[in-house]
């Protein structure tokens, strides 16, 4: 496997002094865009320059935080990816440790300008930059363009900036995995600014490792150490103190969570651009490492799909599985889960509040994306070692033998649930995807 | 070759690794690898001797084997080792001339990650110099930061390695004291450019340093002590320094903001951009330097007040009276009523304190919106929501048994039991082969260095019984006997170590260390008698409610099996039902008890229920109406138990009530103010049927299963906690691991009991409503709410706890009051009714007035306003003495007035 990535930037990001108006340039890379001619991706207007500012600040903090690493590679700065089409950007980043997740949409009234191309592409961010974005006032006016719009005009920044990063592996399967989580995500409270600063207020300072408990008394929001029915629970709650410099510009604040508490998502409404900023379920754990996906590997998905979306769906449109079915010709059975699928594959992102996935095709390479997971990957060499023995197997119970290292674990599938005897499942009972003997069992069975 | 390896190995020959290595080719390096991998692991194995431990290589050994892995592996292999082999410099050196690996370079560049490294920024310059690295910039940055000399020597150093210590984050920079002044004197020579340094301190605070780095680069920057002209230059940079997520950034930078907030170029618009961020910090130092900058910039400057004015509204969202009131003068000063200045303002209109509400009448429209009182919550102790998992056949027991391995101390141990009692001999040739896996995870578990005690009773068991199946079924079970073994060899090699406790082998020989431990190792030899006789009589002391209850209904219910099968319980299960057995609904319970039960066991229940007021009938079991007796009634001495030989035992431990008092040992003593409680010391007396209770009171040790044997007494909590205040709350500043986690769960213990505390509970919840860690105080919060919203929280005997340890100033105010502020107030009208009484209570312990009283008297006037209630009468008379004070004048003549 490659395990560098290099993006190729024509120029660096920079914000660009055009006598009275000022311009915020993003140079963008992706290595799958196939129309390198028109490498512009939106040029116009920004309706909230200065809250974007500030969500970008925020965003190049939480790429470049991590909850598990060692400070040195904190500095280290990641690129955030940008999604053009359909009238919005979308900007995503995800914190080094793959923990932490943030999504900053802009809407179609918040942007006035052209979309030369539509498509998914990395953005350069650098230092530099970070600290022009600081100084940009309200009420200024700023033009934005993600990629060059025309070749040739920015002649003292026409060279190529290359720049070698280890390959975001953690990145690429956690951008899969958060949006599974978000679709199995339920809206649970909303808040208003002063409700949201009061509620951060009174956080705990420091590292906190125990879970706390998000609750409404009375009026107040309040983030409880003890556990209460209907409470929502969150892990590693100092992560959220990356929201903090945001909160004084916020309209409100909605909260959700997994149906299993496996993440929850915070979403920042400020006019019409929106942050959402999602927490995995505890501060060592990343999204990357949550099984959520791997039953939806389990099956190939065909061709057909791929290039039906490629050429039917349009960037940051919402997709609806059975209707591209119908017009594609693509047989129904195959749609069952489809979306999961297409998600774990880089292909759709989720919006919490239409409740619908979108299309936006990760510019990585679809053979990266597939070839991350080592669970899957234990998986398939249990079964080609012919370590996998499945002792009956009928429509309400499959029951199977898996040799482990110097022991025998027992596989036990029911219509209700699923069990292992190895320590994995013991530990977590499933709530971070299944095993690899589960794995291996239920890919033996259905194959 | 590898013989020859071997060979130098063994005997030592440090001088002849080098040359042997020499002579090999590349290929052969490879090829040898997997042989010195193997060394490496023969000589890292720990040796115990009596007392400690040491590995099992000499010193020339780890050297020749350091030597060979670095010459022949790759950089994966070799790992991340900084250290060993590079403490000898002359020897490296000689290696790197004919052997340096061509991941040389990338493993020096990734040294910055390190811990440790044995070479240092000398090394890095000549490696560089021979070409063996080619060095990152942050590579060098981070070893010029750790050697703070021989600046001069080489023309890079000064010229950009320098700027490189000020751009990547170093860990050292702070805490090598010699860099200030050498700063300070390069500046001086000139030898540094001083704007461009300046400028780089001005930076550091968004560089997503740590706190003391960006701490020593802004003591840098003023120590340099900038001029107004190249502050005023500096503008852009001291501005976008605002939004650093430090507070000491923030301070300093605002520090010099205000010399330059008068001259004429400074960039007032773009600051007030800032402002709602800076007003909403949570660090006061950095609110109130933002409110007199703000502030100045009115005093000289005509500029949009509605603006600036919509930014300070932000302030409000503190509860600070002193930043509400700096605030509102600077509106009502300088900012004219607008109805963009109502609407900001109405968003915190909630938040805005009652004093400073009438100074903004002209602003604030809206009146506060009156809280609702909300209906006491009953909650059963046992109700469907809380009740436990029931195995139900042996599959089920085996998947449940590593859970309870994993968590011995919570509930799964209970339903753990039961089902094993139960299912225990429904094993068959099939179903066998399940039990391997969880024989092999009691092997691991129990041959780990620190096993809680409850895990090793748990595996022992589990291993006995996979032990016995074995026997029965060897073809299906032939791996046990090799994982078995493997584990009885690992005790052996530690019974060698004086203090070692035995844990294999029959539960009778388990070892245990005190007497509490003693009566669950009792407790677990039965139930081990019970799985070897294929006995199916249920176990009394299971929970069947979590966290800790025994429906009373199924206490009869498992009593009447014993009746009916004749059988006589074992006194140790009876009396811990008997202390976990819910006792707020029993008359269910009691019927059946009178319809299904005879003799004592009917007698005995019907007191215990409470439908008899005092014990009838025959004590045959006198332990047994002991603890019924103590767990139904603590307080009460029954004349009818008089002869039961029980009261050499010290009297505090039935009734709970214990001495306890706060006692001031002056300022300068280690412990400045001191709680003590008194603990009798009781040794454990032989008797026929001991109480279960003199077990865990007796020789007071192993603290850290405390919050697991609260559970065991629910109904009597007050000997546990007693414990804990003893050895981890004498003292409000006690910061180690150890004891906070014990309170911490002891705390948690307390919460999920759910019931009415007695003296030690108020003593306990009192305590840690002042203790050190937040998460402890956020749970003595969430324990009054839940006490107030069940209506069972006696607020007189709480605030008087708190008064008598604030008197004499055992905690910071501050914790109590943003505990206040933060959870306790307007959560409903009960609950300030609630906080206004334990807040009198408080005060009606209080004498001369304390260090930051004023806050406790804010809160206090905020409450009463809410409750639209007067000062205490005997408050009052506090208020008239405190009044004198001038710190407290302003706030006691307004509790006055009301």
């Amino acid at each position: 496997m490659e395990d560098t990535l290099i993006y190729n930037y024509s120029g660096t990001s920079s914000l660009l002094d055009k006598g009275n108006l000022e311009e915020l340039f993003l140079a963008q890379y992706s290595e799958i865009q196939k129309n390198t001619h028109v490498p512009c991706f939106f040029w116009g207007n920004v309706g909230q320059p200065f809250i974007l500012a500030r969500c970008l600040i925020s965003l190049s903090n939480i790429v470049r935080s991590s909850f598990s690493l060692s400070p040195f590679q904190m500095a280290l700065l990641k690129d955030p990816i940008v999604t053009a089409g359909n009238e919005r950007l979308r900007f995503e980043g995800f914190s080094h440790c793959a923990g932490v997740y943030a999504r900053i949409d802009v809407m179609p009234d918040g942007l006035d300008g052209e979309f030369p191309e539509n498509g998914t592409t990395n953005v350069d961010f650098n230092q530099p930059l970070i600290n022009a974005l600081g100084s940009i006032r309200p009420n200024e006016k700023i033009m934005l363009s993600v990629g060059k719009k025309e070749v040739g005009l920015y002649k003292n920044e026409e060279r190529i900036i290359e720049r070698k990063v280890p390959l975001p592996a953690k990145w690429i399967k956690g951008l899969g995995t958060v949006q599974v989580y978000l679709s199995e995500s339920e809206k649970r409270y909303r808040f208003n600014k002063i409700q949201t600063q009061q509620l951060f207020r009174a956080m705990p300072k420091g590292v906190i490792k125990t879970d706390y408990y998000l609750t409404v008394r009375g009026n107040k929001p309040v983030f409880s150490p003890v556990k209460s029915s209907d409470s929502v629970c969150i892990g590693g709650l100092h992560r959220l103190r990356l929201l903090e410099p945001l909160l004084p510009y916020i309209d409100s604040m909605q909260v959700f969570s997994h149906v299993r508490m496996q993440s929850t998502t915070w979403q920042l409404y400020m006019g019409n651009i929106r942050l959402s900023f999602s927490l995995s379920r505890e501060s060592w754990r990343g999204f990357s490492g949550e099984g959520a996906l791997l039953e939806s590997l389990l099956s190939d998905v065909s061709d057909e799909w791929i290039d039906a979306l490629d050429k039917y769906a349009y960037v940051n449109q919402s997709v609806n599985p059975s209707r591209l079915a119908l017009e594609n010709k693509i047989s129904l059975d195959k749609t069952e889960n489809i979306t999961a699928k297409l998600a774990s594959m880089g292909l759709l992102g989720y919006d919490l509040d239409d409740r619908e996935f979108f299309y936006r095709r990760l510019p990585f390479k679809l053979s990266r994306i597939i070839g991350l997971n080592p669970r899957l990957k234990n998986a398939e060499k249990l079964i080609e070692d012919g370590k996998v023995e499945i002792l009956n197997n009928n429509k309400e119970r499959t029951e199977a033998r898996v040799e482990g290292t110097g022991v025998h674990h027992t596989v036990i599938l029911e219509e209700e649930r699923e069990r292992c005897t190895c320590d994995w499942f013991t530990k977590y009972q499933g709530e971070r995807g299944p095993c690899k003997h589960v794995l291996a069992v239920k890919k033996l069975i259905t194959a | 070759m590898k013989e020859r390896l071997y060979e130098i190995l063994n005997e030592e020959k440090i001088h002849e690794i080098i040359p042997f290595l020499k002579e090999l080719s590349i290929e052969e390096r490879k090829t040898l690898v997997p042989s010195i991998k193997k060394m490496d692991r023969e000589i890292s194995k720990i040796v115990m001797t009596k007392n400690s431990y040491h590995t099992a290589g000499s010193v020339n050994q780890h050297s020749i084997i350091d030597i060979a892995s670095f010459v022949c592996m790759d950089k994966k292999n070799f790992g991340k080792n900084y250290w060993s082999l590079f403490r000898n410099a002359e020897q490296t050196e000689q290696i790197l001339e004919w052997g340096c690996p061509e991941w040389f370079s990338d493993f020096i560049n990734e040294s910055v990650e390190a811990e440790f490294t044995a070479f240092n920024y000398r090394d890095i310059l000549g490696w560089t110099e021979k070409g063996y690295v080619q060095p990152k910039p942050e590579l060098l940055g981070h070893h010029l930061s750790n050697y703070p000399a021989d600046l001069d020597d080489h023309p890079e150093t000064l010229n950009t390695h320098f700027w490189y210590l000020c751009e990547f984050p170093s860990k050292s920079l702070p805490f090598r004291k010699e860099w200030f002044p050498i700063v300070q004197k390069l500046i001086a020579e000139k030898k540094i450019e001083r704007k461009r340094f300046l400028r780089e301190c001005l930076l550091a605070s968004n560089r997503n340093f740590n706190k003391n780095v960006t701490g020593w680069f802004m003591d840098a920057f003023t120590s340099l002590k900038p001029s107004e002209e190249e502050l005023s230059e500096l503008q852009n940079e001291l501005l976008a320094g605002l939004a650093s997520p430090q507070s000491k950034a923030v301070n300093t930078i605002l520090s010099h903001l205000k010399k330059i907030v008068g001259t004429t170029g400074f960039k007032h618009d773009e600051f007030s951009h800032y402002l709602p961020n800076l007003l909403s910090s949570e660090v006061k130092t950095v609110v109130v330097s933002s409110l007199v900058l703000t502030e100045k910039i009115f005093q000289r400057k005509k500029m949009d007040p509605e603006m600036l004015g919509m930014a300070l509204s932000s302030a409000f969202v503190s509860k600070d009276d002193g930043i509400q009131s700096k605030a509102a003068k600077i509106i009502l000063k300088y900012i004219p009523v607008s109805e963009n200045m109502k609407q900001a303002l109405s968003d915190y209109s909630d938040n805005i304190l009652t004093n400073i509400r009438p100074l903004l009448v002209k602003y604030v429209v809206e009146e506060q919106t009156e809280l609702e009182a909300i209906a006491p919550e009953k909650r059963l102790l046992t109700g469907d929501e809380n009740a436990v998992k029931v195995l139900q056949n042996f599959e089920d027991l085996m998947f449940y048994l590593p859970l309870a391995m994993d968590d011995p101390y919570s509930y799964h141990c209970d339903i753990a039991l039961t089902g094993f009692i139960k299912f225990a001999g429904d094993a068959d040739a099939e179903s066998v082969k399940l039990l391997e896996p969880v024989f092999l995870k009691a092997c691991k578990t129990i041959s780990k260095w620190e096993v809680p005690y409850l895990n090793v009773l748990l595996c022992n068991a589990i291993i006995n019984y996979g032990m016995s199946l074995l026997e029965k079924y060897p073809v299906q079970l032939k791996n046990l006997e090799k994982i078995y073994q493997k584990t009885k060899e690992e005790e052996t090699a530690r019974e060698s170590y004086s203090t070692y406790q035995k844990k294999l082998g029959p539960m009778e020989e388990v070892g245990a260390d005190c007497p509490a431990r003693q009566a669950f190792k009792e407790i677990a030899v039965y139930a081990m008698e019970k799985i070897k006789s294929g006995d199916h009589i249920p176990l009394l002391f299971p929970i069947t409610h979590a966290p800790c209850w025994i429906s009373p209904l199924i206490l009869v219910e498992r009593l009447e099996s014993y009746q009916n099968n004749n059988v006589e319980p074992h006194h140790l299960d009876i009396q811990l039902a008997l202390q976990r057995c819910a006792l707020d609904d029993t008359s269910k319970a009691t019927e059946e008890a009178e319809k299904r039960l005879k003799g004592e066991y009917k007698e005995l229940l019907l007191f215990f229920f409470g439908k008899n007021t005092r014990p009838k009938g025959e004590f045959i079991h006198p332990s047994w109406w002991m603890t019924a007796g103590i767990t139904r009634s603590p307080g009460t001495v029954f004349e009818e138990f008089r002869n039961f030989g029980y009261d050499t035992v010290p009297v505090e431990f039935f009734s709970g009530a214990y001495q306890w008092k706060t006692i001031d040992s002056k300022k300068n003593s280690y412990y400045p103010v001191e709680l003590n409680i008194d603990i009798p010391t009781y040794h454990i007396e032989k008797r026929k049927e001991s109480l279960f209770m003199e077990y865990f009171v007796a020789e007071q040790k192993e603290l850290n299963e405390i919050p697991a044997l609260l559970l065991c007494f629910p109904n009597t909590p007050a000997n546990a906690l007693a414990k804990v205040i003893k050895h981890c709350l004498f003292y409000s500043g006690i910061a180690e691991v150890f004891e906070r986690n014990l309170v911490l769960n002891t705390a948690n213990a307390l919460y999920q009991i759910k019931k009415p505390l007695d003296e030690v509970g108020y003593l306990f919840l009192g305590t840690i409503f002042l203790d050190s860690d937040k998460t402890i105080r956020g749970t003595a919060a969430e324990i009054w709410l839940e006490h107030v919203s069940c209506q069972m929280m006696d607020n007189a005997w709480l605030g008087r706890v708190i008064g008598l340890h604030e008197k004499l100033e055992w905690a910071p105010v501050k914790r109590l009051t943003d505990l206040m502020q933060h959870h306790m107030l307007n959560v409903s009208k009960n609950h300030n009714i609630a906080l206004e009484e334990l807040i009198s209570n408080i005060l009606l312990q209080m004498d001369t007035p304390v260090t930051n009283l004023k806050k406790i008297l804010e809160i206090y006037h905020e409450v009463l306003a809410l409750n639209h209630s007067e000062a205490h009468k005997e408050v009052i008379k506090k208020l008239n003495n405190w009044k004198e004070n001038s710190s407290l004048k302003k706030i006691c003549n307004l509790l006055l007035k009301k």
